[in-house]
């Protein structure tokens, strides 16, 4: 009996910080109930927003953004302090850049309007301008990725009945490329999609462009061209690559300072 | 006196890492880099080489030439 007292009032106690604590130790959906049993039993405690804060960060572990966001406003709608209420505002502007909505971060970040200085006028400041660089390479992958795409397409419809058997270009690439896929499959997700992307959907322009020059004659600025589309398409796929998979930054790092 | 089984003990190594750079390791960059000259290479030469005549394939209709 004394034990049940003694556990429901420290279940009820009203130390935020305890209670930050034990919904740290436990297991997330746990610790999260936890806190939620906190919230519901102080409404009017003053660091609410503090709990809704912590709370919005583990959904965004979680990825559940817009859960993570509905906190965010709860938390905002409870009158936080100043500094607080930045922590909102950076924490909801991580969430859309965690989520890959890269110009809603860009924006985010940019109306966060920090005391010039800070903390969170300094990280705001550095998260923008990766944002913005992210939504920029987005846009040129995507006008990018459509103009391969017609060229592609456009192959694919003349040669599509000439395609079987592979043409030789696929029969001297395939193990190599295979061998680099096989060798990628031991890297970390990103790292390993984008050899696979460079390694397959090259495998793949091989295909169509040998079907495609097996069948047709070719003349000097045909074949410039052809050269030109050869550069173009290659470029192309190693930009998408690296783009889908995150590594702008890990490749500009490589070029700039060297290989690890 | 603390005991030498005590000590926290090393559990994994991993040589020519540095933990604290961004960059690209030599065998990503390898893949990835070679991986794309390799198809490049493989355009160009496909390129350069045919396109001189038209290859037949097998169960292809032929073409009849005009009787003149």
């Amino acid at each position: 009996m004394i034990a049940l007292v003694a556990f429901v009032l420290l279940q009820a106690g009203d130390d935020f910080e305890q209670v930050e604590v034990e919904a740290v130790q436990l297991p997330l959906e746990q610790g999260l109930a936890r806190m939620d049993a906190f919230i519901a039993q102080h409404p009017g405690h003053a660091e609410i927003a503090r709990a809704l804060l912590w709370e919005a960060q583990q959904r965004i572990t979680q990825e559940h953004f817009d859960d993570a966001r509905a906190l965010l406003d709860r938390a905002q709608q409870s009158k936080p302090d100043a500094d607080l209420g930045f922590d909102l505002a950076l924490t909801r502007a991580d969430s859309f850049a965690l989520e890959r909505r890269f110009t809603d971060a860009a924006l985010a970040y940019e109306s966060l309007n920090a005391p010039p200085g800070s903390r969170w006028a300094l990280q705001a400041s550095l998260r923008g301008a990766a944002m913005r660089g992210e939504s920029a390479r987005h846009g040129v992958m995507n006008v990018v990725a459509a103009i391969c795409a017609l060229l592609i397409g456009a192959r694919v419809v003349r040669r599509r009945r000439v395609l079987w058997p592979p043409p030789e270009e696929v029969m001297w690439s395939a193990p190599v490329l295979l061998a680099l896929c096989l060798a990628a499959l031991t890297r970390p997700a990103t790292e390993r999609t984008a050899v696979l992307v460079v390694c397959l959907g090259g495998l793949g322009l091989l295909w169509l462009t040998g079907a495609d020059l097996r069948q047709r004659t070719l003349r000097r600025w045909a074949r410039l061209g052809e050269l030109l589309q050869a550069v173009f398409l290659t470029a192309s796929l190693l930009f998408c690559a690296i783009v889908v998979s995150d590594l702008w930054a890990r490749v500009a790092d490589t070029f700039a300072a060297g290989t690890e | 006196m603390k005991h030498l089984d005590d000590r926290p003990r090393i559990l994994s190594v991993r040589f020519g890492v540095n933990p604290n750079s961004s960059s690209l390791g030599i065998d990503v960059t390898f893949l990835l880099f070679g991986g794309a000259a390799a198809v490049l290479s493989g355009l160009l030469l496909s390129v350069l080489l045919r396109g001189r005549h038209k290859v037949e394939l097998h169960g292809e209709p032929k073409t009849t030439e005009p009787k003149s």
